[in-house]
């Protein structure tokens, strides 16, 4: 007993001593727990890395990993974007009854705060810490917290009251001096032998909280590389007014900009861009280097903004990221200069800076432009590119620049480029081997070429060129153990024409979107440029190059993208059409390019509001007063096939009904106002006075218009429907308001109003803007920043005058903002009661195209549109941003909410990746709205794709996934559809199921969510599309339409195919047309297709005036030709019937006497061999039937044009033998033999069989046998086999 | 799904109910209920799998070969006697499982638009009362040892034409 005593005592000793020593742990000893929530990881870092106690625990966590304050000793907030929920509130409100200290950091008016158990002392001094971040007071903080959290605890409880840090400062490398003034920080380097008296001073402003002083490797690196350089670096933090003062103070040389946002307001950016002060903008990515790496992980949202867009509003170069997050050995996220990034970086930089210094004999220029191969001619969008470049090459040669040999003029000049810088397919081997024996190519021998390779490509990257194309030389312009290379040499300046970005298949595959690396032919003028030419600019010439579309990420990239490493580490200059920022951007982002802007051509009378004057009248006769609508009327719109193109009846008995003339009436204002534009520009060269006019009145006259209707309809003279009717306007208004600003420009008039004055300044600015864009360019070669600008045509946004500036998007954050929403709003309810008019009922799917220009030109109206058929709208916030969404009640929307299906390109897909998932979010949104009192065919639409996709084999699961995908664009990362590479090699399909199935193989990559970003999934697509009922196709400028861009049929024609080939319906199709700011409409693709073609490729006035342009020019007959036969191939039912007879009349049998065929021979023979060529191919193909007669005649021209000219070695004839069989068929034996002997003159031998169908691919899952009715049938047949057999059993018992 | 495949999981089943209406009534109800709530499992785990990802799983030769062996030990269960009678009489029967999860798969693929749940619970409420119907019919009937005996013959049989097939 008494032992059992004395070990509970022993035992009661041994707790009580334990506990007794707990205590004392706990209350004088246990180090001090700080828990930190929601540091930014740079901030994370810096608290953790600035604790130098053991005494005190830090322990930071996100926002949503938060729980268990009372654990904790004190706990530490950031309040920006702080949002805690009720249960981690609770447990806050528990650590705050114990008495834990609970501070929240806000350095600006944030929402949420919550203090806990700290006196107005204590709070003030701990936000005095936070608000000079610096090592001291991190440092000072933690022990501040540890000495009024736990202040029985024994060590570290003596802290330094916290450093005021001036909050607008410059400093250096070493922490902890900081300096109010530069002529400060320049006796410190001067003082510390940092200072170079002949450097130039380079302000590089760092950051708003920063310098933050353990966690800053990028900044100190690029000081420290700088530095060593030979610059005197002025790093700063400031912002506002004072960033400015700072920065004009260091009296730059340049700008080196790392923050996210604007640089400054207006003020600073033009102060800049007067001293001719560069700015740069290289910058950290808050991600790690893998997640950077990733292609299939884009930047996007607020980063894509923050870091890109903005700056690009300011005219920032170098977007190149220099820097990443990544976890050091205890695991803190610290920034990570990578090493390549910069000293790319530097050295973009400082070759920039340089040309300032160095003389204009000395500099070597690299001038890439774009051809398709054969005898086509240069291509630009709106631009005549020989004339242009020959102008360009003449203002160097003034400006001091070392053009040696330069022809004395420009017919010389041409003939050099077509005859060395040619462009080369691999279908014609004989025409190459004709071209490296006379067109003196250069020469790269195999050993220098891997040698530049090694030193420029990652190994990876050319192991990848050796994998797929063997070793150097390659096939493709290659003899012996060299490879010819297409250039000109003129003293420094080299002209090269970007090659083909693939070979046979691989080219196929590349314009597809498939990652394939370039062949050797393509890589070795680049590398050429950078390591035996050593250029000091590069200059790509004209609307648009390959090699920005090779594939890769959407912006930020790394050596690893061709795009990048091609161009190489020096300034990167693009001339490019105003009217196409959509595509501008993607050079900017994904080749560092700075654009310079040139006018697009100018805008011309279509001369057809004349013509149809007389119609127009008798119309309006008939409208007031229907004896005037008489059968002559009916006839007169016979005779001239409108009929065809509005699908009106022609029998020639009876009248139109006022409906119908009302219709026709549209038809032909619509014809009347079409603005079209004439010969292509040339650089350097102003519009001629007529074209000055016409191009101001095509800008100004229909705001004068719309403002004049808007003053009458607010005196009451007019009603809000005549306001709001094109017609109306057109007819009434229009007229008289060009009239009026005609007179003003002539001088015959004053300016009496603002309008007229606006005409006059747009005049003014159009004058400024020829040649604007070459001086834009020397500028920029001697080191000048180009002044940035927005983009687009300028009949829409006239602010986008002068030309010779460096485009800029929009924040697709900010999209679709109220305006757009509006425009969007009543496009997407005009669709829905068009349809609803047409045919009694709502469509179940709308079906849209989405570009990156209508996008950014539309201010995302694009993107609301859809969203609104959906019955969904943005909600934004104090800055304008769409920060979510909101589903419109059913009873407020009034109809069904509509399915949708969204196509977009891959430009859009790189700068407004958000956008597309927010469109998915409304999906999901309109897919589970619940209780509507209409019909929800989204939910619908998402049930049936659901079941389709189980049915094609994908697990429910996956089906539910995947249910509410929406947005489809081009696989791995490419940009097209794939259908211009079907039309160019025509010869290879036989059947329309084909192109539906390359369009469905090459835009089944899924861009909805995070998750399934850039996801192949073809049954997705194909449920998408399904049952689509209308196809919409935005338009935003009047620089193109719907035959004279190649990308109008390969989306809504290809989309409309494959719709077809799906749900067996041809959907509507309609272009959404934003042209007119005022009226926004929506055009039937048949109607605007029959507008074009009449305003333009059938109307004699606008082919003379398009005839007066030069080769590019005359090209773009010839695509016209080839937009149409890609409308035949994939939508026919856009076509009037007629309209390959109304091509023959004009351009074979020249029924307008225009001298179509000698204007060819002149400036461009190929163009008409190809629209000859089209033409029979039409004919071959089914497309037309034309008579004999016809098809001998286009035969004979062609054979004719080829005999003189040789055969023009294009793809799509030179690679079409059943297209050069079909047209020797309907020749005579002579012509034919002579024909034939051309063709193989090129060819030589047959190009092979170059397979032209994509690739099964791996991704396309096999038909799955047995379906969910299987599954149902068997077990109703087993339970039923059961019930029998047990039944027999049963009776077999009973008879025992 | 082939003829063959249908009567194969037929026999499945029919063999496992057969095989648990000999049981105790309230071993029979606790069985019957496992099934249920394995259904209830079976169609979440089944709805994250592909058809060919099904077609892999449940008409594998493999299964033909298990349920094979388990007819096998349903025979020697009918003829066994003493401790290995009792041990092996323990044994209730597991390839139930592939009926049920072809049932699963059945049920979640045929609601969409539908929370799993509800499919899974339906198929869960639908194997047990099924079942429980048909363990009472069979109890009703009161078919025996006898009985297993001569379905598990089938079955055996019904194995060996379907292997030979597949």
């Amino acid at each position: 007993m008494l032992r059992v005593g004395k070990i509970s005592v022993v035992i009661a000793l041994i707790v009580l001593v334990g506990g007794l020593c707990w205590l004392i742990y706990s209350i004088c000893l246990k180090p001090t727990s700080i828990l930190v929530v929601n540091p930014l990881p740079a901030q994370e870092a810096e608290i953790i890395l600035n604790n130098d106690s053991r005494n005190i625990k830090v322990t930071c966590v996100s926002m949503e990993e938060a729980k268990d304050f009372e654990n904790y000793d004190a706990v530490l907030m950031y309040g920006r974007g702080l949002y805690l929920d009720s249960i981690q509130l609770r447990s806050l409100d528990r650590a705050a009854s114990k008495g834990v200290p609970v501070f929240t950091n806000t350095l600006r008016n944030f929402s949420f705060v919550v203090n806990h158990n700290l006196d107005s002392l204590q709070t003030e001094k701990l936000q005095f810490y936070f608000s000079n971040p610096c090592r001291e007071n991190y440092r000072n903080m933690l022990r501040y917290v540890r000495s009024i959290s736990t202040p029985g605890r024994f060590g570290d409880k003596a802290f330094s009251d916290p450093i005021a840090m001036p909050s607008n400062m410059y400093y250096h490398l070493e922490a902890g001096k900081y300096f109010d003034k530069a002529v400060q920080l320049t006796e410190y380097l001067k003082k510390k032998g940092l200072y170079s008296p002949s450097g130039k001073n380079v302000a590089f402003v760092s950051g708003v909280n920063f310098p933050v002083e353990n966690n800053r490797a990028h900044i100190d690196t690029l000081v420290t590389r700088l530095t060593q350089d030979g610059y005197n670096v002025y790093p700063l933090t400031a912002t506002g007014k004072a960033r400015e003062r700072m920065i004009k103070d260091v009296m730059p040389h340049a700008i080196i900009y790392l923050p996210m946002g604007r640089l400054g307001n207006d003020s600073l950016i033009n102060w800049a861009y007067d001293n001719k002060i560069p700015l740069f903008m290289p910058y950290p990515l808050i991600q790690s280097r893998e997640e950077w790496l990733d292609v299939n992980n884009p930047m996007g949202g607020g980063t894509l903004n923050a870091r890109i867009v903005v700056p690009e509003i300011d005219g920032g170069m170098t977007p190149l990221c220099i820097s990443t997050q990544d976890p050091s050995s205890e695991g803190y996220l610290l920034y990570n200069p990578d090493k390549e990034r910069m000293n790319a970086f530097i050295s973009q930089f400082e070759r920039f800076i340089n040309l300032r210094e160095q003389s204009n004999s000395e500099k070597k220029v690299a001038i890439g432009y774009f051809k398709s191969p054969g005898k086509d001619a240069l291509l630009a969008s709106g631009m005549e590119v020989v004339p242009s470049l020959y102008n360009f090459l003449k203002r160097l040669k003034k400006e001091g620049y070392n053009v040696q040999g330069l022809p004395a003029s420009l017919e010389q000049f041409r003939h050099q480029i077509m005859k060395h810088g040619s462009v080369m397919g691999d279908y014609a081997p004989a025409a190459q081997e004709r071209f490296m024996d006379e067109a003196d190519p250069l020469w790269i021998n195999k050993k220098d070429y891997e040698r530049w390779a090694k030193e420029i490509l990652l190994p990876e990257k050319y192991a990848e060129v050796e994998k797929r194309y063997g070793k150097a030389p390659g096939s493709l312009l290659a003899r012996g153990d060299s490879i010819a290379v297409a250039a000109l040499r003129y003293g420094n300046v080299l002209l090269f024409p970007q090659p083909r970005p693939a070979l046979g298949n691989d080219d196929f595959k590349l314009v597809h979107g498939v990652d394939v690396a370039p062949p050797h032919s393509y890589l070795a003028p680049y590398l050429y440029m950078q390591k035996e030419f050593d250029a000091d600019a590069l200059i790509h010439f004209g609307t648009h190059g390959n090699l920005e579309f090779t594939p890769g990420k959407n912006a930020g990239l790394s050596q690893a993208d061709w795009a990048e490493v091609l161009v190489g580490n020096r300034p990167h200059f693009y001339f490019y059409t105003t009217g196409n920022v959509g595509e501008a951007i993607i050079a900017k982002r994904r080749s560092h390019a700075v654009i310079v802007t040139h006018l697009t051509p100018p805008y011309v009378e279509s001369g057809l509001r004349q013509k149809y004057n007389a119609l127009i009248e008798n119309i309006h006769a008939a409208i007031a007063d229907p004896s005037r609508n008489t059968g002559a009327l009916k006839r007169q719109v016979i005779d001239l096939g409108f009929h065809r193109d509005l699908e009106l009846d022609s029998t020639l008995s009876g009248t139109y009904t006022v409906e119908e003339l009302k219709k026709i009436d549209s038809f032909v204002e619509e014809l009347a106002n079409e603005k079209i534009t004439g010969a292509y520009y040339v650089m350097g060269e102003p519009y001629s006075s007529k074209d000055m006019t016409t191009s101001v009145l095509a800008i100004t006259a229909d705001e004068l218009a719309y403002s004049r209707a808007r003053k009458d309809y607010e005196k009451g003279k007019i009603s809000k429907e005549s306001l709001q009717d094109f017609t109306f306007i057109s007819h009434r208004y229009l007229p008289d308001a060009k009239r009026y600003l005609s007179g003003i420009l002539e001088g015959s008039k004053s300016a009496a109003y603002d309008d007229g004055e606006k005409a006059l300044e747009v005049c003014r600015l159009l004058k400024a803007s020829a040649g604007a864009e070459i001086d834009a360019m020397v500028s920029a070669l001697n080191g000048i920043p180009v002044r940035p600008a927005p983009g687009g045509d300028p009949v829409l946004n006239p602010n986008v005058l002068p030309m010779g500036r460096n485009m800029y998007s929009i924040n697709a954050e900010a999209t679709p903002g109220p305006q757009a929403w509006e425009k969007g709003v009543a496009l997407a309810e005009q669709t829905l009661s068009d349809y609803l008019k047409k045919y009694g009922e709502y469509p179940k799917k709308v079906s849209y195209t989405f570009w990156a220009g209508e996008f950014i030109s539309s201010q995302g109206a694009t993107v609301a549109q859809a969203l609104r058929m959906l019955g969904v709208e943005p909600i934004r916030d104090e800055q304008g941003r769409v920060m979510d969404l909101r589903l419109i009640p059913s009873e407020e929307l009034g109809r069904p909410r509509i399915n949708i299906m969204v196509q977009v390109s891959g430009q859009l897909r790189d700068i407004a990746s958000s956008r597309l998932k927010m469109i998915t979010d409304a999906v999901k949104l309109a897919s589970d709205a619940k209780e509507d009192v209409y019909p929800n065919y989204v939910a619908d639409g998402s049930i049936k794709q659901e079941k389709a996709l189980m049915d094609k084999g994908e697990s429910p699961k996956r089906a539910r996934e995947l249910s509410n995908m929406r947005v489809f664009g081009p696989v791995n990362s490419g940009y097209s559809t794939g259908m211009l590479r079907y039309t160019e090699n025509s010869g290879e399909w036989d059947d329309r199921s084909e192109l539906a199935d390359g369009y469905l193989n090459n835009m089944c990559a899924m861009y909805g969510d995070d998750e399934n970003w850039g996801v192949i999934n073809r049954n997705a697509l194909e449920s998408g599309i399904s049952g689509t009922d209308i196809i919409v196709q935005p338009r935003q400028s009047n620089t193109w339409g719907p035959i004279s861009l190649d990308h109008v049929y390969e989306f809504t024609g290809a989309l409309s195919l494959a719709a077809k080939s799906i749900s067996g319906k041809t959907p509507d199709a309609v272009m959404a047309d934003y042209r007119n700011s005022y009226i926004p409409r929506l055009q039937d693709t048949k109607e605007a297709i029959a507008v074009e073609t009449r305003a333009t490729i059938l109307n004699p006035d606008f082919i003379k005036e398009r005839m007066k342009g030069d080769a590019t020019t005359a090209q773009m007959f010839g695509e016209i030709f080839r937009n149409i036969f890609g409308w035949s191939a994939t939508r026919p039912e856009a076509l009037n019937d007629k309209i390959y007879d109304d091509l023959y009349d004009v351009y074979v049998e020249d029924i307008h006497g225009l001298g179509v065929k000698d204007y060819f021979e002149r400036v461009n023979p190929a163009a008409l061999q190809e629209m000859t060529a089209t033409m029979m191919e039409s004919a071959r193909k089914g497309f037309w039937n034309p008579t004999e007669k016809q098809l001998s005649a286009i035969a004979g021209l062609h054979a004719d044009v080829t005999g003189e000219h040789g055969a023009p070695c294009t793809e799509f004839l030179c690679g079409n033998h059943k297209l050069q069989e079909y047209i020797s068929s309907r020749l005579d034996r002579k012509n034919a033999e002579k024909y034939q002997k051309e063709i193989a003159a090129a060819l030589a031998e047959t190009s092979g069989s170059k397979r032209l169908k994509a690739e099964s691919k791996g991704f396309l899952s096999d038909k799955v046998d047995e379906s969910t009715a299987d599954y149902i049938a068997a077990v109703i047949v087993g339970a039923l086999l059961i019930i029998v057999v047990l039944a027999i059993t049963i009776r077999r018992k009973e008879r025992k | 799904m082939s003829l063959v495949q249908l009567i194969f999981f037929i026999a499945i089943a029919f063999a496992a109910i057969v095989r648990v209406s000999i049981l105790s009534q309230k071993a029979g109800i606790m069985i019957v209920v496992c099934w249920g709530i394995l259904a209830v499992f079976l169609t979440f785990y089944m709805s994250g799998l592909t058809p060919d990802e099904i077609a892999g799983l449940l008409y594998a030769r493999t299964l033909v070969v298990c349920e094979f062996v388990e007819l096998l030990v349903f025979v020697a269960m009918v003829f066994s006697s003493g401790s290995v009678g009792r041990i092996i009489g323990y044994y209730p029967g597991i390839m139930i499982l592939a009926p049920i999860a072809l049932l699963s798969s059945v049920a979640s693929r045929s609601f969409p638009g539908l929370d799993f749940t509800i499919p899974a619970l339906l198929a869960g409420i639908s194997v047990c009362v099924v079942s429980a119907s048909l363990v009472f019919l069979c109890r009703c009937l009161r078919l025996g040892k006898d009985s297993l005996y001569k379905v598990s013959l089938i079955g055996i049989l019904i194995c060996i034409i379907y292997y030979g097939l597949s």
